[in-house]
């Protein structure tokens, strides 16, 4: 993977490839409102977003499953690098995950035409495609990416985010949910952007992830050879696919390195510490498969990330800093128990 | 090592279909018609025979095939009343239509397109629903939605104190309106006795969608017309959702359709295009009709209003 950014080509269809295109999203990421893992039964009654669309579950390497995507109409502006708007009219698409029966991602997402059509055209045009919107005017692909990663939302301006949190606090809210949030936590924001089918020199993709304050990420790919479908289409699937992935374990990174800050190890009271970092045991840990799901012909992202800044090497070193905290408080556990003095400690409860 | 793993769970099969080029509704009569006794039917089906074959010589000559496949169907309406027993209304009707030189290749039920096989299909179509935006619907906030209504456009605002200020009254809007608008406001559905009953548009849209063959349940295909039993039923939802009455038809599902209708129906019909046009379709399956259609040389329009065609008759 190059961690460098190309300059900016003009798209060019290639010869039996696809045709360049742009896909933008925003995904949410954060824990269900559930105190235990979800059983299968209750993730399939709340993915049910659509009647007659299947939810789609997948058990290895871990528990997964994905809604339908529920359709929804779009006529305003969108921002350009250059800083002018255009209008784009179409359908926006949104629908959920659940990883593990205890993450729930929430994930609204379009590709975006140069239609150049000046007009708005009858709404059946768009119905007829969905996940798609049409600029009115001509753009170029490059230059509608980069309005769109910049994150300053803009009135009036497509707002896949809001898209994604209504779907997740309708869901937050489903009877299907205890309401106990197992674990004090931020939910993160993801916005992305794809381009894909272009005229590189190489077939690698590349990408940048910024990580641009406490919640809010963005993540930039270029994709110049992407996965096909049977019939020969964009394989947008495989792409959310990733930026979910990496939105997940970007999330699950974040959260179990704050509950390390939160748990203080410093603090000396290992006691204390050892019942912060329980929930994050129990929640987290199970989470980490990176790139499990993610299509050979992009797993150079991941690979690329990995290397720098390298998510797994955070990972295992948060991970130690866990079971070493754990070890040090199970080994004061036994010392108390060998020690008279401090018999009251004896009966006392390992809250995890 | 080559190694495979697969989980069917994870995925979704799309089914597919045999379509005819052409799928042709003859006529569509309310059970108050059959009352009227086969004289009235007689007729009825005498008032499109001609239609009938004027636009199969204009199709025809329009996508020119070796061989056209087209076939004909007629629907009962059977959910909004249940009159005529099928044992009675199903050998008039085919009298009345050999002795105009007609086939009717297919006899479906209206109830059908409610549920059909124990697959709720208006259901179904109106999860699908994405209601016009109006210019300025950036995703921000929800879609304003009148439980049970679609309209092609923008509504005149509910004010409280509109009452009070008659002349703060707001048009409504319709959303692909040339220079003035031809508001519509299509009721859906309604509630009997605490169960939803479908409105004759919103049957009449899964109608379309079902003889386009663009319907699926978990990928399923929800149509397999059956042949006609031995022993008709008395009652109309003892029957197949669509009988095949003639064993060698065409298939039901038609690139293309196009309904022969009285002109009492083109309201129904105005309403049923707003809604279809609000249907967000399959992607998968709209690719592949069209792929299909297109390696035939019998290219569909991308847009589903488009594939759909009209005769509206008066006694002239």
């Amino acid at each position: 993977m190059r961690t460098e950014a190309l300059p900016d080509q003009p798209p060019a269809a290639l010869s039996g490839g696809p045709e360049p295109g742009l896909a933008v999203g925003e995904i949410r990421t954060g824990l269900l409102r559930n105190s235990r893992t979800l059983p299968h039964g209750a993730v399939a009654e709340l993915l049910n977003l659509l009647p007659g669309e299947p939810v789609r579950r997948s058990e290895r390497p871990i528990a997964h499953a994905l809604s339908p995507d529920v359709v929804n109409g779009v006529d305003c502006q969108i921002a350009t690098k250059s800083g002018g708007r255009m209008r784009a009219v179409g359908t926006i698409l949104t629908h959920a995950v659940i990883v593990g029966g205890r993450v729930l991602q929430t994930s609204s997402y379009t590709t975006i035409a140069s239609h150049g059509s000046q007009r708005r055209l009858p709404w059946s045009h768009y119905t007829a495609r969905p996940g798609r919107i049409e600029t009115i005017a001509r753009a170029g692909l490059a230059d509608l990416a980069a309005g769109y990663l910049a994150l300053d939302q803009e009135p009036g301006c497509l707002d896949l985010g809001s898209v994604s949190e209504r779907l997740a606090r309708r869901l937050q809210s489903s009877a299907v949910l205890d309401g106990h949030q197992p674990l004090r936590f931020q939910w993160t924001r993801l916005r992305w952007a794809a381009r894909y089918g272009l005229d590189d020199d190489t077939a690698e993709p590349s990408a940048q992830f910024e990580l641009v304050d406490d919640t809010v990420r963005a993540l930039s790919l270029r994709i110049p050879r992407p996965p096909a479908t049977p019939s020969g289409a964009v394989d947008l699937g495989a792409i959310l696919e990733l930026c979910r992935d990496l939105a997940l374990h970007d999330w699950v990174l974040t959260t179990l390195t704050r509950r390390i800050e939160r748990a203080d190890p410093g603090s000396g009271d290992r006691r204390r510490t050892a019942a912060e970092l329980g929930p994050a045991i129990d929640h987290l840990l199970p989470l980490w498969m990176p790139g499990a799901r993610v299509a050979d012909e992009l797993s150079a992202v991941w690979e690329g990330f990995e290397r720098r800044p390298g998510f797994t090497r955070q990972w295992e070193a948060a991970v130690s800093r866990v079971r070493d905290q754990l070890a040090l408080h199970t080994l004061q556990l036994l010392a108390n128990l060998s020690s008279p003095d401090t018999s009251g400690e004896i009966g006392s409860k390992i809250e995890f | 090592m080559d190694t495979s793993f697969h989980e069917v769970a994870a995925q979704r099969r799309t089914q597919d279909v045999a379509y005819s080029h052409l799928s042709i509704e003859l006529d569509h009569l309310y059970m108050e018609d059959f009352k009227l006794g086969l004289g009235h039917l007689r007729k009825r089906i005498r008032h499109i025979a001609p239609w009938y074959r004027t636009a199969m010589a204009a199709f025809t000559e329009r996508h020119p095939t070796p061989r056209p496949r087209i076939s004909t169907c007629f629907l009962v309406d059977d959910y909004f009343s249940d009159l005529v027993p099928p044992g009675k209304l199903i050998p008039e009707l085919l009298e009345a239509a050999r002795d105009e030189h007609l086939t009717i290749d297919y006899l479906a039920r209206e109830s059908g397109c409610a549920v059909a096989d124990g697959v709720e299909l208006a259901a179904l179509v109106a999860g699908r629903l994405v209601s016009v935006p109006v210019q300025g619907t950036d995703g921000s906030r929800p879609p304003t939605a009148e439980s049970g209504w679609l309209s092609n456009g923008q509504r005149t605002p509910s004010m409280p104190a509109a009452a009070l200020h008659p002349r703060s009254w707001q048009a409504p809007m319709e959303a692909e309106a040339r220079n003035h608008s031809i508001f519509l406001d299509v009721e859906l559905w309604d509630e009997q006795d605490g169960a939803r009953r479908w409105s004759c548009p919103m049957l009449a849209a899964v109608w379309q969608l079902l003889r386009l063959g663009l319907l699926r349940d978990h990928g399923r295909t929800v149509i397999q017309p059956r042949p006609l039993p031995l022993d008709l039923p008395d009652e109309w939802i003892a029957m197949p959702p669509v009988v095949q009455l003639n064993p060698r038809a065409s298939s039901f599902h038609g690139y293309r359709t196009l309904s022969l209708l009285d002109d009492r129906f083109l309201p129904i019909e105005h309403a049923v295009r707003v809604i279809l046009n609000q249907v967000g379709q399959d992607r998968e399956v709209m690719e592949r009709v069209a792929q299909r259609a297109g390696g035939e040389g019998v290219p569909v329009p991308p847009e589903v209003t488009g594939r759909i065609a009209y005769v509206f008759m008066t006694d002239f």
